[in-house]
């Protein structure tokens, strides 16, 4: 059996468990919020880092080796405490999968519809709509307009 | 005959470029503009789309946007790093559009404060290209400011919104000086445009049109009154005639195809990174160290805004992911020299609205402020909504130790060799930077801010980029004449922010395209003995 899915992804599927299993460490699901490990989010995140393959996939074949050499323990059954460790453990030695990771997770979660509503924000680009500013009451200003010119006039 | 001799050969059609183009219109010379970008159209900004704080197409970091176009920058050995965008509008179509001029005191900083150089013109000798300036961009902003000189036609200031009033309340409470920012942002229709939608990130691009870049302000204009523009035209090198007059300039087109277009006058638009560039690597017999360059000056002094960023987290939302996320309003009340301050020369406070959600959880996960697991979620919305901050802008005091030289190592898409930075911060931006810090902490604990973070001083993106081809008096000490005109070749002109004698503690954007009116003026006044 393969490890690669039907598409032109360069995961298989245990980079793929790999990166489940640490989206969802990242940011757990919590009333009615979604994981990052939710199914649309995951896709997007995947999709995302297969733009640099070579650093993703250092990154979890680092992460994988510590599992096995401290904690004797696949990746997914660490326990939380140990997890702990996985996990600035892999900072210290794959700094640069890190950044990436954890950028992309959240431009992948803090962009998802159900987030945004939580958040009380429009689930919808910025253009063509806007946004709504309140306008400014100029009194504020009152104390400031007091002052005499005080630049250097030269 | 795309490649006959024209009387004026603009190179860069950014901010300075296009007022350059615009102005010299009115001579019916004959003018082409050579651009190594292309036209940005509105619909590709990121804020048309749902991944609008994901996009690096647009970023302001030509080493992440590695467009075609863009030049390699190592600013390995700078705290401050530099950021552009090659494009006709050049950096104005990703700059926040923060308008202030330079004050008159930057223009004699040697005679009232005893530290840098004077400029050979005063602000009042740019004061009608300001004016002007403001009248093409479309400038906003609320008159009757103490801290600045008068001005008028502006339109109306943009709003606070929750997060300008709170950090305001915060000035008034110290009893310290603000006022609405004025911003090149259209806050009513201004010449065809449309006015601000309040989209936020200013810095990505404004695909409502209204902020005011280049090639929806000057150029439209030029370009209907018959000034030629070429894009994807990259300029390898000015060439010399026998006489040591620039006769023209080398460039490659988007094929890699190398042509000559000769000029009667050469004017050079390409920024404080790329007009030093361009002169280093023009190098002949007569010149051998980089054209323009006797003095040696070329590349040096560079100014970059010595930067500090301080924020703090208030206990209710802010709606500052609403709104320009770079104009809200300015405080001066630190701008010009107090001795009892320990250091020369000032600095303006700018008020930074909040940013997005993948904004700031991305900012905050790279300071390991946001954690993962269960406290993630608890923690972002701690921050998110909550975070105000404060940017000063400090005078940096030329040094000619600061400087851009080629990088031959790295080199853009048609071999032509990148840049390198070579910046440190001086002892006095130091001790302006403490100071600013300070103040900032002071100001947002006024405002109510529950937790102040510690002010970040390195890092800082800059596209303040000033002073590597100064404008003066003397030959020896300065690269052009209080004109623009090259001091070595009297047919070659710089009209950027490479001229900066001094950077002020302001965003040079307004100050470099009145200059850049001002240096066009005086050569359409000097017509009949330019080259005397």
């Amino acid at each position: 059996m393969t490890q690669t899915i039907a598409t032109d992804s360069p995961f298989g599927q245990q980079q793929r468990i790999l990166l489940t299993t640490l989206a969802e460490w990242m940011i757990p699901a919590e009333d009615g919020l979604p994981s990052a490990a939710d199914a649309t989010i995951l896709e997007e995140i995947i999709v995302a880092l297969a733009r640099q393959p070579e650093v993703t996939n250092a990154g979890l074949q680092r992460l994988d080796a510590i599992a096995k050499e401290q904690f004797r323990s696949p990746v997914p059954k660490v326990t939380s405490s140990e997890r702990i460790e996985l996990i600035a453990a892999l900072r210290a030695e794959a700094p640069a999968f890190v950044t990436l990771f954890e950028s992309t997770v959240a431009a992948c979660y803090y962009r998802d519809d159900r987030v945004l509503h939580s958040l009380d924000l429009p689930a919808r680009a910025p253009f063509p709509e806007g946004n709504n500013v309140r306008p400014t009451d100029w009194s504020l200003l009152d104390p400031v307009r007091q002052r005499a010119p005080f630049y250097r006039n030269v | 005959m795309p490649n006959d001799t024209v009387d004026v050969l603009i190179i860069g059609a950014g901010a300075a470029g296009a007022a350059v183009a615009w102005s010299l219109v009115d001579t019916k010379m004959r003018v082409v503009c050579l651009e190594q970008g292309e036209w940005v159209r509105q619909s590709d900004y990121p804020t048309n789309g749902r991944d609008w704080e994901s996009r690096s197409d647009f970023s302001a970091v030509p080493n992440l946007r590695r467009r075609p176009e863009d030049y390699p920058v190592d600013d390995s050995d700078s705290p401050i790093k530099p950021v552009n965008f090659n494009g006709v509008g050049g950096s104005t179509i990703l700059y926040m559009a923060h308008f202030p001029r330079f004050h008159p005191s930057d223009f004699r900083t040697r005679t009232l404060d005893g530290v840098g150089e004077d400029w050979p013109i005063r602000y009042q000798d740019l004061e009608p290209f300001f004016a002007e300036n403001d009248r093409v961009m479309g400038v906003a902003g609320l008159p009757g400011d103490p801290g600045c000189p008068p001005k008028d036609g502006l339109l109306p200031p943009v709003a606070l919104g929750v997060l300008g009033e709170t950090v305001a309340s915060g000035f008034n409470a110290l009893g310290w000086h603000w006022w609405p920012s004025e911003s090149a942002i259209a806050t009513a229709p201004h010449n065809g445009r449309d006015k601000c939608l309040n989209l936020g990130p200013c810095a990505t691009g404004c695909a409502q049109g209204a902020k005011a870049s280049t090639d929806i302000t000057y150029w439209p204009e030029a370009i209907r009154r018959g000034v030629e523009l070429r894009t994807r035209c990259r300029v390898r090198e000015i060439t010399l005639d026998e006489r040591g007059f620039a006769r023209g300039a080398v460039y490659l087109d988007a094929d890699g195809n190398e042509h000559e277009q000769k000029a009667h006058i050469v004017i050079l638009a390409c920024s404080g990174m790329g007009t030093p560039r361009l002169l280093l690597n023009s190098t002949s017999k007569r010149f051998p160290n980089g054209l323009a360059n006797s003095s040696g000056l070329v590349g040096k002094n560079l100014m970059l805004h010595c930067m500090t960023l301080t924020s703090g987290i208030f206990d209710q939302p802010l709606r500052g992911w609403q709104g320009p996320i770079g104009c809200a309003l300015w405080s001066k009340e630190f701008y010009e020299t107090d001795a009892e301050r320990g250091y020369a020369r000032g600095y303006t406070f700018e008020i930074v609205r909040g940013m997005g959600p993948v904004a700031t959880a991305q900012s905050a996960l790279a300071r390991g402020a946001l954690p993962w697991g269960e406290k993630h979620h608890g923690a972002f919305r701690s921050m998110f909504d909550r975070s105000a901050s404060i940017v000063a802008v400090g005078e940096d005091l030329a040094e000619e130790c600061n400087r851009i030289t080629l990088d031959h190592a790295h080199l853009d898409s048609d071999g032509m060799p990148g840049v390198r930075i070579e910046y440190r911060l001086g002892e006095n931006s130091r001790r302006m930077l403490e100071h600013s810090g300070a103040r900032a902490t002071e100001v947002l604990e006024a405002a109510g801010a529950v937790t102040v973070a510690p002010t970040v001083t390195s890092g800082i993106a800059s596209g303040h980029i000033m002073g590597t081809a100064r404008m003066g008096n003397d030959p020896d000490r300065s690269v052009t004449n209080a004109w623009g005109r090259c001091h070595d070749v009297k047919n070659l002109f710089i009209a950027d922010s490479s001229l900066f004698v001094t950077s002020g503690g302001v965003n040079p954007t307004s100050t470099l395209q009145a200059l850049a009116l001002y240096v066009s003026h005086q050569i359409k006044q000097r017509l009949d003995r330019l080259f005397d």
